[in-house]
């Protein structure tokens, strides 16, 4: 069991330092620099805290093998950042990131797509010089994912009186692909008072029960109840049981 | 005065005349949604870019010489930004609606391209 845990160790330690800094970066359409992913928010499952997701199974889409993630969920909030030494002759040029539509792609306190399609942001000078730029793929969630240890929870969770468990959610477009970007989430749970929901246990972040992450602590008492988690107009409910 | 004035007009249509030096944008990328680009006319997404090499034609000569340089009318609908090679541009779609691409070669105005800004 411990083996289980130490293998994702060195993914976990890129995951713990993402959030709030950089990923490697993927180089840019024009080759003049790279383009790096950042989560602004600690909903962003990009930069998760726990293990409740198995983190192989999305490093892929979530670029934590240096690109950018595959798609980030509509109205999520993220940011980007571009990192080259470009000249234009002898000058070295000031570049600022932009998206290339303010119509559809907000900038306050990151970027935030109003609805889904390919988002082009540009490394650019004051001069209207654009050195480099790339696409993000902005997708509609379809459907939800709770996750718990490591794995998809499959319609029931059963936690031992007393005991913690982290869970996670993660957002699906069409196709199943997990989705980056900060969202914010709704838990609930339902029934007897068999388990409670917290802020994510040892959140160095300040965690938040709008998070993509919670700590869901079961009482004294065994019984069943249900979880739900929500995103606009997607949800997804399991079943807790609680047993001695 | 008529004969003056006929011959200022066919001084002006024989400077406009002599110069029949066309314009190719070439994509040097592959935007994520599709972008079209034909003779005097760009239909580009909003929210894509696209990089583009200019090309000056004179004849069926190419004129590696002539200096481009491009500007969209009204600002706010199609973005036109100079690249860092020489003769590239990056066009991209700020907000749906139509505008006019102005062509300039050596320092002369030259054309209007017509674009179009489109929902994705």
């Amino acid at each position: 069991m411990l083996y289980q845990w130490l293998r994702f160790a060195p993914l976990a330690l890129v995951l713990a330092g993402c959030r709030g800094g950089l990923s490697t970066g993927q180089v840019g359409e024009l080759g003049k620099g790279s383009f790096s992913y950042k989560c602004v928010a600690n909903a962003d499952p990009v930069c998760r805290e726990s293990l409740a997701v198995e983190p192989y199974s999305v490093a892929a889409f979530f670029g934590l093998d240096g690109q950018l993630p595959a798609a980030v969920a509509t109205g999520a909030r993220f940011d980007l950042g571009y990192y080259g030494a470009v000249y234009d002759g002898l000058e070295r040029l000031e570049l600022t990131l932009t998206p290339a539509t303010s119509q559809l792609v907000s900038s306050k306190g990151g970027y935030q797509a109003a609805r889904a399609g390919a988002y082009a942001f540009l490394a650019r000078s004051p001069s209207g010089v654009t050195a480099d730029f790339v696409h993000v793929e902005v997708v509609d969630p379809a459907a939800l994912e709770l996750w718990a240890r490591g794995q998809r929870i499959d319609g029931k969770l059963q936690l031992k009186r007393n005991e913690s468990v982290d869970v996670g959610v993660l957002a699906l477009g069409q196709g199943g692909t997990p989705l980056a970007g900060g969202a914010v989430w709704s838990w609930s749970l339902a029934g007897p008072q068999v388990a409670k929901i917290q802020p994510l246990a040892n959140s160095k972040n300040g965690g938040t029960t709008a998070d993509d992450e919670i700590t869901l602590v079961a009482g004294s008492s065994q019984g069943t109840a249900k979880l739900g988690a929500k995103l606009g107009a997607i949800s997804q409910t399991v079943d807790i049981e609680v047993t001695p | 005065m008529n004969l003056r004035i006929a011959f200022a007009l066919s001084c002006a249509a024989f400077a406009a005349g002599c110069d029949n030096r066309t314009l190719e944008l070439d994509p040097v990328t592959s935007p994520p949604r599709p972008v079209d680009i034909h003779a005097r006319s760009v239909t580009i997404p909003v929210g894509v870019a696209v990089a583009v090499q200019a090309r000056v034609f004179d004849g069926s000569d190419l004129d590696r010489e002539a200096r481009v340089e491009l500007a969209a009318s009204p600002h706010d609908v199609l973005g036109v930004d100079r690249g860092l090679d020489r003769g590239t541009f990056v066009l991209y779609g700020m907000h749906e609606g139509s505008a006019k691409l102005e062509v300039t070669i050596d320092g002369s105005r030259m054309d209007y391209w017509s674009a179009s800004v489109r929902n994705q």
